[in-house]
């Protein structure tokens, strides 16, 4: 049993880590302990498995469905399966970006963790902020991995270059960090809108239907308000860099392609803004005491 | 005044929580300064504004008005520097405020991240801690596994990672065990002692903080209505006039012996009666010792008397009457006894 002597003693070293090593330590902590939560639950990650391979099998079978003229017609390649399943890949990363920190917020304020959080937070929730988008981010490359790699196993015609894959993955970067900004000013405002939790399924949901993830764009050609309601979505432009990446292998430098990725580059921004909008929300709650639900 | 000469000062700290249809006023104006490695203990029924001074302090709540200083950092424009220097902590209701999924060592390494403390150290005052806790042998369950007590040291260990000058916690033995309250208060009062940290403990237990605290402020309905020590509050109201009885008798006769004393006029009310060991202990409160005393003894004549004798109010009864509440009409409602 310790003294308190021995108490006095531990206490005398008075160090603390300070600048970008403590902002990276203390991020890479709410990401690995987060991971920690996840494993906990045992059966998590094998149901997530499950549930990608139900998918990547479903749209086999539908690609069989689908005419080749029909999605050449519209632009795209004539592989439905590498078409669907590249779709399904990239909107793993729109949950986990825009509605999971909302979705993690609930968890911590209902817990009570969330103010201890507070109480202990040194810079308005950003390094605990940029754990949590790796931490999503991480558990989404993990089922974009597994859907690639059933997509290779089913025969779809993604790119076997490397050079196109490394482009495949800035996009990625790109798109996920534009909708965390959008996931984390969610998660500010969910602190004083706690309704706000389904309204973001919702957005989920339409985020997706105007992406496109599992038909062509140019569908929309024909319903123009449809249409340009989907040009003002990020992901839009995000998932047709991607999949003209990985299945059509067109470089950046390509017309098509730069549109997209200046309409992209547009929405850059929406990280920082995130932040803002997080701490706005952050003070609103704790003028009006709801940094905690017990 | 310098605000770094103090602690901890509170000037004119108020809250309001407002909705639609109505306000409500939980901490008003209230203003406290409070010495480098006190003990200071605010008092308070619950609601009555406790837990909301002490979020105000931990920067979880910004004041509607007034201002406070920790170590002379404004909660309002330092809050960083003041989470810097505090610890703080929730009793019963923040038992909740660990991941419940992780370990306790888990909980305790997340956290000394969070707060910038090396790992080396952070390992070192989490051992440390644990073994004179005795939580060393529990560290690497779930906490979901823990029992109350263990959440609420695993707590307060949380609290003391960075080795904060001030604790702020607020009612961190509500909810424990009688053995887990006397290690946890042993130690909080050995951190203030031996290791100079300020504290400042919320508590609705008057014999927590007449045990612990160097100071006491009582608070109701928002507002400060004392502050003093333990003694001076009883002092403050030596005018409640208590009588202690005791009588060396059996249980049966109890009922007997309160029919006799509510009967008497010289008796208020009968506030408090126990049984201790042979003998039955009965406090009435009365207006006037010298007529009262000569009448119960004449009516307890026939019992084994073994002392009728002036008595101080305790804290608690102390409290009440510094706050307001009528001495017994409060003692009516707990007993469920009326005043005949």
């Amino acid at each position: 049993m310790s003294s308190i002597s021995d108490i006095i003693e531990v206490f005398r070293a008075r160090e603390k880590e300070h600048g970008f090593h403590a902002f990276i330590r203390r991020a890479l902590a709410s990401c690995f302990y987060q991971l920690k939560i996840y494993t906990s639950y045992r059966m998590n990650f094998a149901l997530d498995l499950i549930d990608i391979t139900i998918s990547a099998l479903i749209y086999y079978y539908i690609g069989f469905l689908v005419s080749p003229q029909d999605l050449m017609r519209l632009g795209y390649t004539p592989d439905y399966i590498a078409f669907a399943l590249a779709g399904i890949a990239l909107s793993r990363y729109i949950w986990t970006s825009v509605a999971r920190l909302a979705h993690k917020m609930r968890h911590e304020i209902s817990a009570g963790t969330f103010e201890s959080l507070a109480a202990a937070d040194f810079d308005d929730f950003h390094a605990w902020l940029w754990g949590q988008i790796l931490y999503g981010f991480t558990w989404s490359s993990s089922v974009f991995f597994v859907t690639i790699l059933l997509g290779y196993s089913l025969g779809a015609s993604f790119t076997r270059s490397l050079v196109f894959w490394l482009q495949a993955i800035l996009i990625v970067l790109l798109t996920v960090l534009i909708h965390a900004g959008i996931g984390v000013m969610a998660a500010g405002m969910y602190i004083v809108h706690k309704q706000l939790e389904t309204l973001l399924v919702l957005l989920v949901a339409v985020i997706e239907f105007f992406g496109g993830v599992l038909y062509p764009l140019s569908l929309l050609w024909n319903y123009p308000p449809l249409y340009y309601i989907a040009m003002l979505i990020p992901f839009t432009h995000g998932l047709e860099l991607f999949r003209r990446t990985i299945i059509d292998e067109l470089p950046l430098t390509h017309p098509l392609m730069l549109r997209h990725l200046i309409i992209l580059l547009v929405f850059f921004p929406t990280i920082f803004l995130g932040f803002k909008v997080f701490k706005h929300y952050l003070n609103k709650a704790k003028k009006t005491g709801l940094l905690a639900a017990y | 005044m310098n605000m770094r000469d103090y602690a901890i000062v509170s000037e004119e700290l108020t809250k309001i929580y407002r909705d639609k249809h109505r306000e409500i006023v939980a901490v008003d104006h209230v203003s406290i300064k409070i010495k480098y490695g006190e003990f200071f203990g605010l008092l308070g029924p619950n609601g009555a504004g406790k837990t909301t001074f002490a979020k105000m302090l931990a920067t979880l709540l910004i004041p509607d008005e007034g201002e406070a200083w920790i170590e002379g950092y404004s909660i309002l424009k330092d809050p960083i520097e003041v989470r810097k220097r505090i610890g703080w902590m929730m009793g019963e209701t923040g038992g909740r405020a660990l991941y419940w999924r992780l370990s306790g060592w888990d909980n305790l390494m997340f956290f000394a991240s969070i707060l910038n403390v090396p790992r080396k150290i952070a390992e070192k005052r989490a051992r440390t801690l644990l073994r004179f806790l005795e939580l060393e042998d529990a560290v690497d369950k779930l906490v979901m596994n823990y029992s109350t007590g263990m959440r609420i040291k695993l707590m307060l260990i949380r609290s003391l990672l960075h080795n904060p000058d001030v604790l702020i916690l607020d009612e961190p033995t509500l909810g424990l065990d009688v053995e887990s309250a006397i290690k946890v208060r042993n130690f909080l009062r050995r951190l203030a002692d031996e290791l100079g940290k300020t504290i400042l403990f919320t508590s609705h237990n008057m014999y927590e903080v007449e045990q612990l605290c160097d100071r006491i402020a009582v608070i109701n309905k928002g507002r400060i209505i004392f502050i003093g020590t333990p003694r001076e509050i009883k002092e403050k109201v030596e005018e409640i006039k208590i009588v202690e009885i005791i009588v060396a008798s059996t249980d049966s006769d109890l009922k007997e012996i309160l029919n006799k004393l509510e009967s008497l006029s010289v008796i208020n009310t009968v506030l408090f009666h126990e049984r201790e060991a042979k003998n039955i202990k009965i406090r009435v409160s009365v207006n006037d010792y010298y007529t009262a005393i000569p009448e119960i003894a004449r009516v307890l004549r026939g019992y084994k008397v073994e002392s009728i004798s002036r008595a101080l109010p305790t804290l608690e009864e102390a409290f009440l009457k510094i706050a307001g509440v009528k001495i017994e009409e409060t003692e009516t409602r707990r007993f469920g006894r009326r005043r005949l």
